[in-house]
């Protein structure tokens, strides 16, 4: 409470100081008004309720709920508004990065690079396209929520796609652009492609399947199988997860060892897992935006109102941005 | 300081972080691939299987010169069913229940010819197992007491059927009976109806064989070894001058009763039945003989030799038994011990230095891990779990003319669905809690009241062949009118035990959607309900838990004991075990059915001391009704008809090697388990592939070369069908060539085996298939080898992402991982029976909504907490004329600058 008051007064302090806009001078004026009112008031029964705990706690309260709704509001925003952008971008970058690859040549064929490392997750795979849902996406290793944020992951302890057994490449539902929110729509015998750095192969739809029914038989020797998985339930409301099923066309290429042996997964590689996220990541972006919220207040007052909005505007969203994302990959990967 | 300004610049920062489109930049290190190579798969060919051809065809004698005896198999015979078939023949005729006219009597005899008939030599009469039905206890047997026995009147010029020109010359009325010899020498002269070699649960004469409208007949006959007939000595070893050891043939002994006295005229007497013992001089005179070519039993190997143990599933034990014998002649004995499965594994997995044979991997039953070192699996025998049945027609009142006209005739065929297997396992029909309800008559209606807390099962079927859902599958059954009691159709006949084999039973009815629903309690379409010990709601479970399906045995789970209805001065309660005994294993099973055996000791035995439940014998000759669950070895040993199930395919499929090899074609992982879920066209749900585990580790060269040698065998020539010894017993299917392979390459591996070379970090050790239980026991080792090589980059990619743990199907020496084939992540399928696993609990499912309106109810209340009021009527606001002042402006003027 005495922060507060020591804050109005300098507030008061400064009205001098800094000039303000004519626009803007009686609201400020009332402002300066309002800040001081209630140490000058005479108490009325409507305001000593505020007054018996010190003046300026309204509007810390309000301030405070304020901050948590435009936070809540940003980190929705993101999700539902910014999410496909990022998306847009990842794609772009990661079909570039693909496309000179595949050229080269040089695109990861297994679970491990030519050195006998493991792919790092993120790294693009294959490009898989459904011409009737208008899909055309890179698909990255890793099925962790920060890859799915990307585009659609390759689940790592399966096999690629073409070659001999099940593979498995899971995608977000609704969020981050959706790739798969329509892989309901598809029936069965529909094709689809995927490229990958041993050709490109074409898939055909079995069918669509939930929790509890029965799976198809195993892929015999040769054959390759393709489980595409993503949420069920409606958009940003994950409920389960929808698995489809398409076998490969014709015979399965070379098939490397699996080096990931199933089962060893973190969890937030799982479907439907969240906590990809990285705490101290999280908190250092949150005293980022604390540190520059600051020096924006310092800069509205001391600097100027023009230079603050072209400075610190685009800082504070790509803050915001940042952590807006980091909390995100808490929330259900398939989302 | 400066909290206001703090708020002020907090929320000008993430109002201008919804502004500001910042993207993030994609990167990542460059990744190149080096494609492994993958080895080719050959194409499964599958060996044409050969069949034994050693089927002879006789004529009869006399009057029944017109029929044709066709006996399907008379060279190397174990203890196994052979079909004797007929043509040319007049159709039987009743005297109510009995056989009257026109039967065929067959039985087993030993010795050697007697010189009686050149054109057809043929054993002495008293040299055969016939007379000991149970014609004596039981009313309703339909024999008179003399064709059913070796009873004969003595006449020195015998005038009719059943007299006799030797025997009961000295016995009142000359009534005597026909001796039995053994084999030892020993003479039975009297009682032979029960005497000390054999009785009616023993013998397996067949007493009673119809002939149906056109002429033909067909019976079952087994055929007996001195195993289980000591008195015939069939198939005893004999050795020959040049070294070779055979069995002892015995023969086969076919006497037609005909509807003509013996002077060719009909029956002076015909109110009653007149055919007398086949074993009478007078019958024996139309005696059709068959040679019987027995297998050496026993002998083949020496005592002595050098043994060399294993063990396991009883899924192989046929084959072995077969194997074994061929093998001693190379001087090492293979004893072969059947366990349990989930022994077997445990056994192997302590280090039990044997070759054990399983059909799930080591480490996939609860509780237990595989072990860390070599593990080589070879697949040896395909075989399948299988519903065996023997049912004769009985048709009732209401069934057709076509229907009547096979009255006795043994159904061929049977379909079942998963639900139909899931009724039986559970013991849901009404008939199988045996005096559960009891009917009452009054006033001429009666009364079906249920005891207390068997309610549900009022409205269920009383057995199977009542089942609205089975009629409407098999049509042909309907009209049967049969008692449906824990004797007949109300449920399976089972093994005791944990084995695979009941695993895979019960994974194909948990796979099918209507069997689990049933199990979970849904009545099915005609309102029968699941016994609710066996619910898998633990709702309705009286014990208060959820039966647990996925299991390796067959529970009693319903301790339901009554004292029978009908007995009156019985003393002791039966309970399920009593009315629904368990059989041995699945070779019993099947043995068993064949011979109609009644397992339920229903007859109460008061003159015993103690006075005790007894069985009353084998079924009756045409009312037989035999249900068991079996392996498709046991069945075709012993004849067993065979259920087709439904497959995934909607298909009914039968146990045939080829719809058991469609089956193994879709088996996946190492060793490869076969999944009830094939939906390949003609696969046999239920088929299963035996591997042989060991670990070469804990054996000795010498042994493991042994071994070697017997993997090697069984894969080679050892998948031969046929039917001398050595040969692929009929009822497996040859495994095809990828199988076989695998077998090799795994025995090879045994062989070359260095300790020390496997031992190192790059042996990886074998796993399972991704099946269930390997799961969690796996888990610490996944961090084990997280070598320097790992870059672990991104999110969580730290643990177990650098370890080649647990992937190699049979791990080579040599340090060359072995190409995991199609792998299943574990999520994908996991569940018994290929079922697709339920949903994960999603974390922070909500979170988009509530978070949503979260803010949006803080941004609407903020401003009243900073202590705005909307506008209220003029006097309160000269009431309050600061707080006006100052709410009015707020809202523009503070937060929205």
């Amino acid at each position: 409470m005495t922060v507060m008051t020591d804050n109005q007064a300098n507030q008061a302090g400064e009205r001098e100081a800094v000039p303000l806009p004519s626009g803007d001078r009686t609201a400020d004026a009332a402002e300066a008004t309002d800040a001081v009112a209630p140490t000058r008031t005479v108490r009325t029964p409507d305001t000593a309720k505020a007054g018996r705990r010190g003046s300026a706690r309204p509007y810390a309260v309000g301030g405070a709920l304020l901050t948590v709704s435009v936070l809540l509001l940003g980190i929705c925003a993101q999700l539902v508004l910014f999410s496909p952008l990022q998306h847009r971008a990842a794609q772009t970058a990661g079909f570039d990065r693909l496309r000179g690859e595949l050229a080269a040549g040089t695109v990861a064929v297994s679970q491990s690079d030519q050195s006998g490392r493991l792919l790092t997750p993120g790294t693009p795979l294959m490009l898989l396209e459904i011409p009737k849902l208008r899909v055309r996406e890179v698909v990255f290793e890793g099925t962790s929520s920060d890859v799915l944020a990307k585009g659609p992951g390759h689940r790592r302890d399966t096999l690629l796609p073409g070659q001999a057994g099940t593979s498995v490449i899971m995608g977000r539902a609704a969020a981050y652009g959706g790739p798969f929110g329509h892989l309901a729509d598809l029936t069965p015998g529909t094709a689809f492609r995927i490229t990958t750095g041993q050709g490109r192969f074409t898939f055909r739809v079995l069918d669509l399947r939930y929790a509890g029914d029965r799976a198809p038989a195993a892929p015999v020797a040769g054959k390759g199988r393709v489980v595409l998985m993503t949420a069920t339930g409606p958009p940003y409301l994950p409920k389960g997860v929808l698995r489809l099923d398409a076998d490969l066309v014709g015979r399965a290429t070379d098939t490397p060892a699996l080096r990931i042996a199933p089962d060893s997964l973190p969890s937030a590689e799982l479907p439907l897992r969240g906590g990809a996220v990285v705490w101290w990541a999280l908190v250092l972006w949150l005293q980022a935006l604390a540190a520059v919220s600051v020096a924006a207040v310092w800069s509205w007052f001391r600097w100027g109102r023009r230079q603050t909005w072209i400075v610190f505007t685009g800082l504070l969203g790509g803050i915001g941005l940042q952590l807006a994302e980091q909390i995100t990959r808490l929330l259900p990967n398939l989302l | 300081m400066r909290a206001r300004q703090f708020l002020r610049a907090a929320v000008g920062a993430t109002a201008g972080a919804l502004a500001g489109a910042l993207l993030s930049v994609v990167v990542a290190p460059g990744a190149d691939a080096a494609p492994a190579t993958a080895p080719a798969t050959g194409t499964a060919t599958a060996r044409a299987a050969a069949t034994a051809g050693s089927a002879v065809t006789v004529s009869g004698r006399g009057e029944f010169a017109a029929m044709r005896f066709t006996v399907s198999q008379t060279e190397g015979l174990t203890d196994r069913a052979v079909t004797v078939s007929w043509t040319g023949g007049t159709p039987t005729t009743f005297a109510g229940n009995q056989f009257n006219t026109d039967f065929v009597q067959i039985m087993q005899c030993w010795g050697e010819d007697d010189g009686t008939h050149p054109d057809n030599p043929g054993p002495p009469r008293t040299q055969c197992e016939y007379g000991a039905s149970p014609t004596t206890d039981r009313s309703n047997w339909p024999g008179n007491g003399d064709n059913d026995t070796r009873a004969v009147v003595y006449r020195a010029r015998p005038g009719h059927y059943g007299q006799d020109d030797t025997y009961g010359s000295g016995m009142p009325f000359g009534l005597g009976e026909v001796p039995f010899k053994s084999v030892d020498g020993t003479v039975v002269t009297s009682g032979t109806q029960n005497n000390r070699f054999f009785n009616h649960t023993t013998t397996n004469e067949i007493d009673f064989a119809r002939t149906g409208a056109a002429g033909t007949g067909s019976e079952i006959f087994e055929t007996q070894t001195l195993n289980e007939a000591p008195q015939l000595g069939c198939g005893a070893p004999v050795t020959h001058a040049d070294g070779t050891v055979t069995g002892r043939s015995c023969w086969l002994v076919i006497v037609p009763q005909g509807h003509l006295d013996l002077d060719g005229e009909p029956y002076e007497d015909q109110t009653q039945v007149n055919a007398g013992s086949p074993v009478s001089s007078t019958n024996w005179k139309n005696r059709v003989a068959v040679r019987l070519g027995f297998n050496p039993v026993g002998a083949s190997c020496k005592i002595g030799a050098e043994q060399q143990d294993t063990m396991g599933s009883e899924l192989v034990a046929e084959a072995m038994s077969s194997w074994q014998a061929r093998l001693c002649a190379d001087g090492t004995v293979y004893g072969f011990t059947q366990l349990g499965d989930a022994d077997t594994r445990a056994r192997v997995t302590s280090g039990a230095g044997a070759l054990g044979f399983v059909t799930r991997p080591l480490g996939s039953d609860d509780g237990t891990t595989r072990p860390t070192d070599t593990v080589l699996y070879a697949p040896v025998a395909l075989s399948g779990v299988v519903i065996g049945f023997n049912i004769e027609r009985q048709p009732g009142s209401t069934a057709t003319s076509e229907q009547k006209a096979l009255e006795g005739t043994r159904f061929a065929s049977m379909r079942l669905t998963p639900r139909l297997i899931a009724k039986l396992l559970t013991e849901s029909y009404r008939g199988s809690p045996w005096g559960a309800v009891r009917t009452t008559y009054s006033d001429g209606t009666a009364t079906q009241t249920a005891a207390k807390g068997y309610g549900w099962v009022l409205n269920n079927p009383a057995g199977l062949l009542s089942d609205p859902e089975f009629l409407a599958l098999n049509p042909e059954y309907a009209n049967q009118s049969l008692p449906e009691n824990p004797s007949t159709d109300t449920d399976l006949q089972v093994a005791l035990g944990h084995t695979d084999a009941a695993r895979q039973l019960w994974n194909y009815v948990l796979a099918d959607k209507d069997a689990r629903r049933f199990l979970a309690g849904v009545p099915d379409d005609n309102g029968m309900r699941v016994n609710p010990y066996y619910s898998t709601n633990d709702d309705l479970n009286p014990t208060g838990y959820a039966f647990t399906a996925a299991r390796d045995d067959f529970p009693k789970a319903d301790p339901w004991t009554t004292l029978p209805p009908g007995s009156a001065e019985a003393t002791v309660k039966q309970g399920m075990t009593d009315f629904h005994p368990y059989v041995d294993d699945m070779l019993f099973a099947a043995l068993h059915a064949r011979r109609g055996d009644q397992l339920w000791k229903s007859s109460w035995d008061a003159t015993a001391n103690p006075p005790v439940w007894k069985s009353p014998g084998p079924q009756n000759v045409g009312q037989r009704v035999q249900l068991v669950v079996t392996d498709s070895a046991s069945a075709a040993r012993y004849g067993l008809q065979t259920a087709g199930l439904l497959n995934s395919g909607g298909r009914y499929v039968t146990p045939t090697p080829a719809s058991l090899s469609a089956a193994a074609a879709s088996a996946t992982g190492s060793p490869a388990v076969v999944p009830v879920t094939s939906s390949r066209a003609g696969a046999y749900p239920l088929a299963m592939l035996v591997d042989a585990v060991v670990r070469p580790g804990r054996i000795e060269a010498a042994d493991r070369r042994s071994y070697a040698a017997l993997l090697r065998y069984a894969v080679q020539a050892g998948q031969h069908p046929g039917i001398t010894l050595g040969d692929l017993p009929l009822g497996y299917a040859p495994l095809d060539r990828t199988l076989r392979g695998k077998a090799l390459t795994a025995a090879k591996q045994l062989e070359s085996y260095r300790g020390a070379a496997a031992t190192g970090g790059s042996t990886a050790p074998a796993t399972g298939g991704g099946t269930g239980g390997t799961t969690g026991g796996a888990a610490p080792e996944a961090g084990g080898g997280t070598s320097g090589t790992d870059t672990g980059a991104g999110a969580g990619g730290g643990t177990g992402a650098g370890t080649p743990t647990g992937s190699a199907s049979s791990p080579t020496p040599s340090g060359h991982p072995v190409p995991r084939r199609g792998g299943t992540a574990p999520d994908l399928i996991v569940t018994a029976g290929g079922l697709t696993p339920a949903d994960p609990a999603v974390p922070f499912r909500l979170a988009l909504p509530i978070g949503a309106g979260l803010g949006a109810l803080t941004g609407l209340i903020a401003p009243f907490a900073a202590g705005w009021r909307p506008r209220i009527p003029a006097a309160a606001r000269f009431a309050v004329p600061a707080l006006v002042r100052r709410t009015t402006r707020r809202p523009g003027g503070r937060f929205r600058r």
